[in-house]
């Protein structure tokens, strides 16, 4: 899917007033000074969706059911392991059996402890939400 | 953050932990196994300085053990 039919297929951003797009602006910043880059990468897409950018990302459209469960709960592991919720992780177990579950949260693990190897190492491009890609030893 | 296992051993009569939950995939967490063992007692890093990582990595993310 490209941007563009993300684009044209998405709904029309929720109408909101000035102040709460400078609110949103003004958390935007706040928040990319003082948290991890994904989070902020998080929040800098809720603030573009917010205003209704063109060309904030977000999920396709297509996803099954499971693909969304297991999405969810894959983006909470890497960006807050402690905000995982009852719900999300029941809703991981309506589509997936245990011991898939064991397999997909090992799988998991491996990739978000590595991912922070690359990252201390400087071994890997990363992109904060005030730059485009960038390696972090540049 | 669930205070209580959210999936069951799969080791009977054993709590869930790490241990018995990777047993729902036995190959995986035979591999594993040897892995973390080989970690654990061979490499260039004495233990203390490994322990000590260790333990401040279960402090700052939680982690109970």
């Amino acid at each position: 899917m490209t941007a563009d039919d993300d684009t044209m297929s998405a709904s029309p951003p929720p109408s909101v007033g000035p102040t709460l797009l400078d609110d949103a602006h003004s958390f935007r910043e706040q928040s990319a000074a003082s948290v991890p880059g994904r989070l902020a990468s998080l929040l800098e897409d809720r603030v573009r969706r917010l205003h209704g950018d063109a060309d904030a990302s977000r999920p396709p459209d297509d996803l099954t059911a499971a693909e969304r469960a297991v999405i969810e709960v894959a983006e909470q592991f890497v960006v807050d392991v402690h905000g995982l919720t009852d719900d999300g992780f029941e809703r991981l177990r309506e589509y997936f059996r245990d011991d898939e579950i064991v397999a997909v949260m090992f799988h998991l693990a491996c990739l978000d402890g590595f991912g922070k190897l690359d990252a201390v190492t400087g071994l890997r491009p990363t992109r904060t939400p005030d730059s485009h890609e960038k390696t972090t030893t540049s | 953050m669930s205070t209580v296992p959210r999936l069951p051993s799969a080791v009977e009569n054993r709590p869930a932990n790490m241990s018995t939950l990777l047993a729902h995939q036995p190959e995986l967490a035979r591999a594993f196994g040897e892995l973390y063992a080989r970690f654990w007692s061979h490499g260039e890093v004495d233990h203390p300085t490994k322990e000590t990582v260790r333990i401040r990595n279960a402090r700052v993310t939680d982690c109970g053990y």
